[in-house]
């Protein structure tokens, strides 16, 4: 279904509805005995910001186990993480490395513990490092069951997730936590020549992965369906190498500085060389929005390739010798050119 | 219109009443068509249009002005609406058209629509406003996570799904359609 079809038969169907009404009377009647609250949102935050406070203190002395999940290694084709486990009671740690079974069932035996059962786990992202920048450390704590933690490990600790790369530092944040490009190009200058993957858990069942890559301040967001980890994954090991991503707006571009070799994707995908010059890629997520690679100079190839795109996220390609305002101008006739 | 708007407001933060009229005939319609796309049609939504009006003057000193009004009245709209869903899930869901007197077959009278209808059933009240806000009020997403108090990138992510899940049931529902015609 084209978005034309599917804006219009929301907007008809709120057009077409009965919406008569007129409660002037019932309203007046009602105001007539009630006075206007002052503005109490100042109190509002110093209240807020307390129970904040003192919500963190209970939660640290209330006996809540913590894992700390510390580094995310490739050696030796083994993918190892390193588990700090501190049990605030009695404020012992217990430094484990595991390889990715041993962390499932390490978070399996743990489960079984009628101690742990049901319990609320704090994951506090990673690198020690990390030069300590404290203000962005608290943003990425969360709390996590059980059994979102056994997602995530077999979610992020698989080799074919993870490939030939090698990352030193493993961020989870959840929800409205997840860090923005300021703070993302932050986290590459303090650490150059790194990698880092930065992931964010949505919810249980969706969660996007931004992949941080070296020398670049370059990002991808990408949408994983957490039912279909290997399938999406997959798509997100093919070879691509370095990226940039533009936000204009609404839509998400992600340019690529090099060639990439588009190969492995999801379920469904579409290769279209639209000659020598122009090469266009579509391809399709279950998880995700249509994404379509297309390079500046085909643009009257436009018009096609827009019929071909159910989505709203372009990724463009570019090369070396294109300016970033030529980019930004492209993207700009592409924002206007896929909402007209 | 907005500088009415605000005149109105200003007037009635210095006391005068009467001017809070303007405000409730300007958005009456409006909001009664987000809360009633909200709820699908449940029944008594035009009570919760009063008490949303009711809460927006006793908290207009709480608005900022020449910032977006309406936005922020939908907020207020909206997390009235959704205590009341709530409250209202715990009964069994009326809606106007399964009620035989107050059937609008002038409201809700093509196929085409009450495939509409039967295919928004499927919804969560959060789709639905997400959809609503998007599609027809064409808001922003910043604008529309300032309403449902939504991270940005979360929305555009949730209005994607919803999308997904409204095209995938509108297509079953009117295949079902098509089959009881024949």
């Amino acid at each position: 279904m084209k978005n034309e079809k599917f804006d219009s038969i929301i907007s008809q169907s709120i057009d077409q509805q009965d919406d008569s009404i007129d409660v002037t009377d019932k309203v007046m009647n009602s105001i007539q005995k009630k006075s206007l609250r002052p503005n109490t949102h100042f109190v509002k935050r110093c209240i807020l910001l307390v129970c904040v406070l003192l919500t963190c203190t209970t939660v640290v002395f209330a006996g809540v186990k913590t894992f700390e999940l510390i580094e995310l290694r490739n050696e030796d084709e083994e993918v190892v993480s390193t588990v700090e486990v501190i049990d605030t009671e009695t404020n012992c740690h217990l430094d484990v490395h595991l390889s990715k079974e041993e962390f499932i069932r390490y978070a399996d035996s743990i489960s079984s513990d009628p101690e742990w059962v049901d319990k609320s786990f704090i994951v506090i992202d990673t690198s020690l490092e990390y030069p300590v920048n404290m203000d962005l450390r608290p943003r990425y704590k969360n709390i996590y069951a059980y059994d979102e933690i056994k997602d995530i490990a077999e979610t992020y600790l698989m080799p074919e997730t993870i490939g030939d790369y090698t990352f030193d530092s493993l961020f989870l944040s959840y929800d409205a936590a997840f860090p923005d490009e300021k703070e993302i190009e932050d986290i590459i200058s303090q650490h150059p020549g790194e990698r880092f993957v930065v992931a964010e858990i949505e919810s249980s069942d969706i969660c996007s992965v931004t992949y941080l890559y070296e020398n670049d301040g370059l990002s991808i967001e990408f949408e994983i369906d957490m039912d279909q980890p290997h399938d999406s994954f997959r798509f997100f090991t093919s070879t691509l190498i370095d990226y940039e991503v533009i936000r204009m707006d609404e839509m998400d571009f992600f340019i690529i500085e090099k060639e990439y070799l588009g190969v492995s994707y999801g379920p469904s995908d579409i290769h279209k060389v639209m000659g020598e010059n122009c090469y266009a890629s579509y391809w399709y997520e279950q998880a995700c929005s249509a994404r379509i690679a297309l390079r500046p100079y085909m643009l009257s190839e436009m018009e096609t390739l827009k019929e071909a795109v159910d989505g709203e996220t372009v990724i463009m390609e570019v090369y070396p010798e294109d300016t970033k305002e030529r980019i930004l101008n492209f993207s700009k006739m592409l924002h206007r050119l896929f909402n007209e | 219109m907005k500088k009415e708007i605000e005149a109105c407001i200003q007037a009635v933060k210095c006391g005068e009443r009467e001017a809070f009229t303007l405000i409730i005939k300007t958005y009456q319609q409006p909001l009664l068509r987000y809360i009633r796309y909200i709820s699908c049609g449940q029944r008594d939504m035009e009570d919760v249009v009063q008490d949303v009006f009711i809460k927006v003057y006793t908290r207009l000193s709480q608005y900022k002005p020449h910032t977006n009004f309406e936005s922020w009245m939908y907020k207020i709209a909206y997390n009235h609406t959704m205590t009341v869903l709530k409250k209202k899930a715990k009964e069994p869901i009326v809606y106007m058209d399964t009620i035989p007197e107050v059937v609008h077959l002038d409201t809700y009278g093509s196929q085409w629509t009450r495939e509409v209808i039967e295919t928004l059933k499927q919804l969560s009240p959060d789709e639905r406003a997400i959809l609503f806000l998007r599609v027809y009020k064409e808001l922003s997403y910043k604008e529309i996570s300032k309403i449902m108090k939504k991270n940005e990138s979360l929305l555009r992510k949730k209005f994607e799904r919803t999308k997904e899940k409204f095209i995938k049931s509108y297509q079953e529902v009117s295949e079902h359609e098509k089959r009881k015609i024949r």
